[in-house]
């Protein structure tokens, strides 16, 4: 991660805007989200990140009302309830995955007949966007690249502008020069509107780009939530000093030892270079690095989300 | 709610409108052919049949595209991540749908509301049009039910029509329900449809709509249950396998109803104390009546046993329909009527008995034909070996009962040839039978059966009446197969060593010289001639008259028989039709037929003369006609 493509002064986080609590659903035997507790503050730009089939588009199509969920509740700005209501869903931008638009209609026609849905909608405003995302007004859908396909979406989810803008994989099956493009537009909306934005991906350097706070969905349930920051103050690799040494083994195996007694969780340990990556509160790993010879190594966010999401016997 | 409607009506506008005009063009046909049509009462009598066809045609469509077509290209995940509820959705869908369905019926209710005005000259009340249309819009509301829960099943819709198919199949041949006389079918279907405006069928109507409010909950449930990759497995199209899999079920579940039906028995028809006599296979029921003492009927039951008995032994039947017998002494001596027994197996005869009077040879000869008839399920009547049953029943007679019946069978035989016989008729069995009448058609076909017994043998001969008439056919498609798997000329030549082709020749060359032999005793027994006038008494009423051609001298009784016939049916029903009787002088002069009768009106009838020279009625032929 580079600090120029972090955003700048995050707006500082205000009332939680998008909250679950103990969601629970399932397809079959299959437990697809397992008390998952997630929640989107005012003004913030939220990574949610997971492997594949982790459960994040579950999630997104819960929290759109999509599907319903077998517990838990959500709470829409604010107010607690099972399913949005139509007046919370006024509020929500939401670009899908996948962009399933009547193919017969133009973009114009698109946004007229969206936006007898919003009242808040903006019909200048969506012209201006889809001019400013290079689309084509009287172009029918069927007609459209994947690209523009996606920022038609973009254009529809923010013409109304809405409180919240809740994008599932938006970016996936576009090319490199399209993602960094509509990834732009999204970073560019949330610096200047300071849009609150739950983002999903399992591409984590799109979430790095434009992420001031990420959850990490693992096996249905959130195994961090918060800033990028602290996220790289709890996860960290340890590297023994002088790891060729023929001892070396043993000397890991007495710092695994060490750390656990300390409270660490180790992640993964790799025998070969003689290093652990290990997960602890920032105190903690304060108190146990005084006086140890072993040596620190600064993982990106890609390295702690394959740590924390991959079986161990992975190698990093 | 509008939004989405503009949308829909965007959306479908040209398929809809296409559909609209293909309404309206169907119902303009049905509007023509109702006023050109032979045998119509008024407008409203093929109404209904529009509105069968339009719904068949228009409801699953319009629910396709309303529904189907949605959840097909994953526009409903679109829709439902809208600031919609799902309900909504559904209520949208669910209105536009029915009101264009009504819609399309719409126009053509009010053309046929103007036939029935204007060309039928009839008061059209608003009575009467809310019974038709209630009828109708009852039917359309139920009928669109159906379709707009099946449009959810996606995929597995066609299986599920096809199954409903099956199951009203099933339901209709178990219980013998008949779908036209009950729910939602009856309100289209039933005979009163155009003419009773009196009393309005609640019961069926309120069926329909609590069957439609079942299926609209089911719609319901769907439209608000299905979601994600549930919507996503039902949309998709069919796998060959998938199709493969109900292709099969389908066809074995069809197979199944056929073999079900063979199994099925309908219980014997019961006559109260009555005198039985049994045997395996076999049962006779005859009916007491003060009319003839115990002991008589008794020996006419002993009788009947011993004779089918012995055809049931010879044609070696496993079993016989079962015989049952009630006296009616008001009907003529050597007249006997069958009646068709609908929820019972087996035969119910009517006949007169008196033992002084009774000719046993004359009874025998009818009822050979009419059990071979039963037990074969009917088929005889389809099949090219027809003339072979007509042509048992005299052999039959002849084989077990003592007297000269010969003489009488080759002069009756003679008389028909004089009359015309050709190799066509052979093979248009039935129409030959009705030109000449049962009598003469059996004495016709027992020249055939001579003509074979002399150029094979006897016991071949014997042979191919049981192959023929003695096997049990199967009440289903395997008749059929086995029909076409073992046809009758080959049949014929395998028990017979004759050529069928050749044995057709030698037969009329029997008839031939039986005609010559017999030219003299038949030179006296007149031939009829006569001829149906209409006299118009209005536009469209006509009174009927029948009156005697030929020939000019006959003196005694004639008798002329006549049935209005159905639509689309062509079998002349012995006991739908009714007779004229009176002094052939009368008939010469002409006889009026009582009521009056529509223009159009399907009619068939022949005059009837009782010949004491050929012991039989004398036919002047059926006549089927259109009364003009």
């Amino acid at each position: 991660m580079t600090s120029e493509t972090r955003p700048q002064t995050p707006p500082k986080p205000r009332r939680t805007l998008l909250a679950t609590k103990g969601l629970v659903k399932s397809f079959g035997n299959f437990q697809v989200l397992r008390k998952l507790d997630l929640s989107v503050r005012e003004g913030q730009v939220y990574g949610f990140l997971g492997r594949n089939g982790a459960g994040k588009t579950t999630t997104i199509q819960i929290l759109m009302g999509i599907q319903r969920p077998d517990h838990g509740s959500i709470a829409y700005f604010g107010e607690q309830r099972r399913a949005p209501r139509v007046s919370d869903k006024q509020h929500i931008g939401y670009v899908s995955q996948e962009q399933f638009f009547y193919p017969w209609m133009s973009c114009r026609n698109l946004g007229q007949f969206v936006s007898r849905f919003y009242p808040n909608w903006d019909m200048a405003y969506f012209a201006r966007l889809l001019d400013l995302f290079s689309l084509p007004s009287k172009r029918k859908v069927v007609n459209l690249s994947q690209g523009m396909r996606v920022k038609l979406a973009l254009a529809l989810a923010l013409a109304h502008r809405p409180k919240i803008l809740i994008l599932d994989e938006p970016t996936a099956g576009l090319d490199p020069a399209a993602r960094r493009e509509f990834l732009d537009i999204v970073n560019d909306q949330a610096e200047r509107d300071h849009r609150t934005t739950l983002f999903s991906s399992h591409i984590v350097e799109e979430v790095e780009r434009i992420a001031d706070r990420v959850g990490i969905l693992r096996e249905g349930s959130l195994c961090f939530q918060g800033s990028p920051e602290q996220l790289a103050l709890e996860v960290r690799q340890i590297v023994l000093p002088d790891p060729l040494r023929p001892d070396a083994a043993q000397r890991l195996k007495a710092l695994r030892r060490d750390a656990g007694h300390a409270g660490f969780h180790v992640l993964h340990e790799n025998a070969r270079n003689g290093s652990l990556v290990m997960r602890a509160q920032p105190d903690q790993w304060q108190q146990w690095l005084q006086g140890r010879s072993e040596t620190q190594v600064k993982l990106s966010l890609e390295d702690i989300f394959l740590a924390l999401t991959v079986d161990r016997g992975l190698r990093l | 709610m509008i939004g989405l409607a503009r949308k829909e009506l965007r959306h479908h506008a040209l398929p809809l409108a296409l559909m609209v005009t293909g309404m309206s063009l169907l119902a303009l046909l049905f509007f023509y052919i109702t006023y050109a049509g032979a045998n119509r009462g008024n407008f409203w009598e093929r109404y209904p049949m529009f509105i069968m066809l339009g719904s068949l045609v228009a409801t699953p469509y319009l629910c396709h595209r309303l529904v189907s077509l949605e959840y097909a290209t994953k526009t409903q995940l679109f829709l439902y991540s809208l600031p919609l509820r799902p309900a909504t959705i559904f209520a949208t869908k669910w209105f536009l749908s029915l009101a264009f369905l009504f819609g399309c019926f719409l126009p053509s209710f009010l053309l046929f509301a103007w036939g029935v005005a204007w060309i039928d000259r009839m008061d059209v009340t608003w009575r009467q049009l809310l019974f038709v249309g209630g009828r109708c819009a009852v039917f359309v509301i139920g009928f669109h039910a159906l379709n707009f829960a099946f449009a959810f099943l996606g995929r597995y819709r066609l299986a599920a029509y096809g199954f409903t198919a099956l199951a009203m199949l099933l339901v209709s041949n178990h219980w013998d329900l008949d779908h036209n006389q009950n729910g939602p079918f009856s309100l289209l279907f039933h005979p009163r449809f155009a003419f009773d405006f009196a009393e309005f069928p609640w019961q069926d109507a309120l069926a329909t709509l609590a069957g439609a409010l079942v299926f609209n909950l089911i719609s319901l449930g769907m439209a608000l249950t299905r979601e994600g990759s549930v919507a996503s497995m039902v949309a998709i199209k069919m796998t060959h396998r998938e199709k493969v899999f109900f292709t099969a079920i389908f066809i074995s579940t069809v197979l199944s109803i056929m073999l079900f039906e063979e199994k099925r028995t309908r219980p014997p028809y019961q006559i109260e104390d009555a005198i039985v006599r049994e045997s395996a296979g076999l049962s006779i029921h005859i009916g007491r009546t003060t009319s003839v003492a115990p002991g008589d009927l008794e020996q006419l039951a002993d009788w009947l046993h011993t004779e089918i008995s012995a055809l049931q032994s010879f044609l070696g039947m496993p079993f016989v329909p079962r015989i049952n017998i009630t006296i009616r002494q008001d009907l003529d001596p050597d007249k006997f009527e069958k009646a068709y027994l609908v929820g019972s197996e087996g035969l119910l005869v009517k006949l007169a008995y008196q033992p002084d009077t009774w000719r046993p040879e004359r009874f025998l000869q009818w009822l050979v034909p009419e059990i071979l008839e039963d037990y074969s399920n009917y088929r005889v009547y389809r099949e090219p070996s027809f003339w072979l049953l007509d042509g048992f029943a005299p052999w039959w007679v002849q084989h077990r009962l003592e007297g000269d019946w010969e003489t009488l069978f080759e002069k009756r035989a003679a008389y028909a040839y004089a009359l015309g016989v050709t190799q066509a008729d052979v093979d248009g069995w039935i129409h030959f039978r009705e030109r000449l009448g049962v009598d003469l058609a059996q004495a016709i076909a027992y020249q055939g059966v001579q003509a074979l017994v002399q150029r094979s043998s006897t016991q071949q001969v014997e042979a191919l009446f049981q192959k023929r008439l003695g096997l049990y056919p199967e009440r289903d498609v395997r008749a059929f197969i086995r029909e076409q798997a073992h046809p009758f000329p080959s049949v014929f030549q395998d028990h017979t060593e004759v050529d069928y082709a050749a044995f057709r020749t030698l037969w009329f060359q029997r008839l031939q010289e039986t005609h010559a032999r017999r030219l003299e005793s038949i030179a006296a027994i007149p031939r009829l001639e006569a001829e149906m006038e209409v006299v118009t008494l209005s536009e469209k009423t006509r009174r009927l008259r029948f009156m005697l051609q030929q020939p000019q001298t006959l003196e005694g009784r004639l008798r002329f028989y006549y049935l209005r016939l159905p639509r689309y049916e062509w079998l002349i029903d012995p006991n739908e039709r009714q007779v004229i009787e009176v002094p052939t002088s009368q008939a010469l002069t002409g006889v009026d037929i009582g009521g009056t009768f529509s223009k159009h009106t399907r009619f068939a009838w022949t005059a009837a003369f009782y010949s004491e020279e050929l012991q039989c009625e004398l036919l002047s032929g059926w006549h089927r006609t259109e009364v003009p």
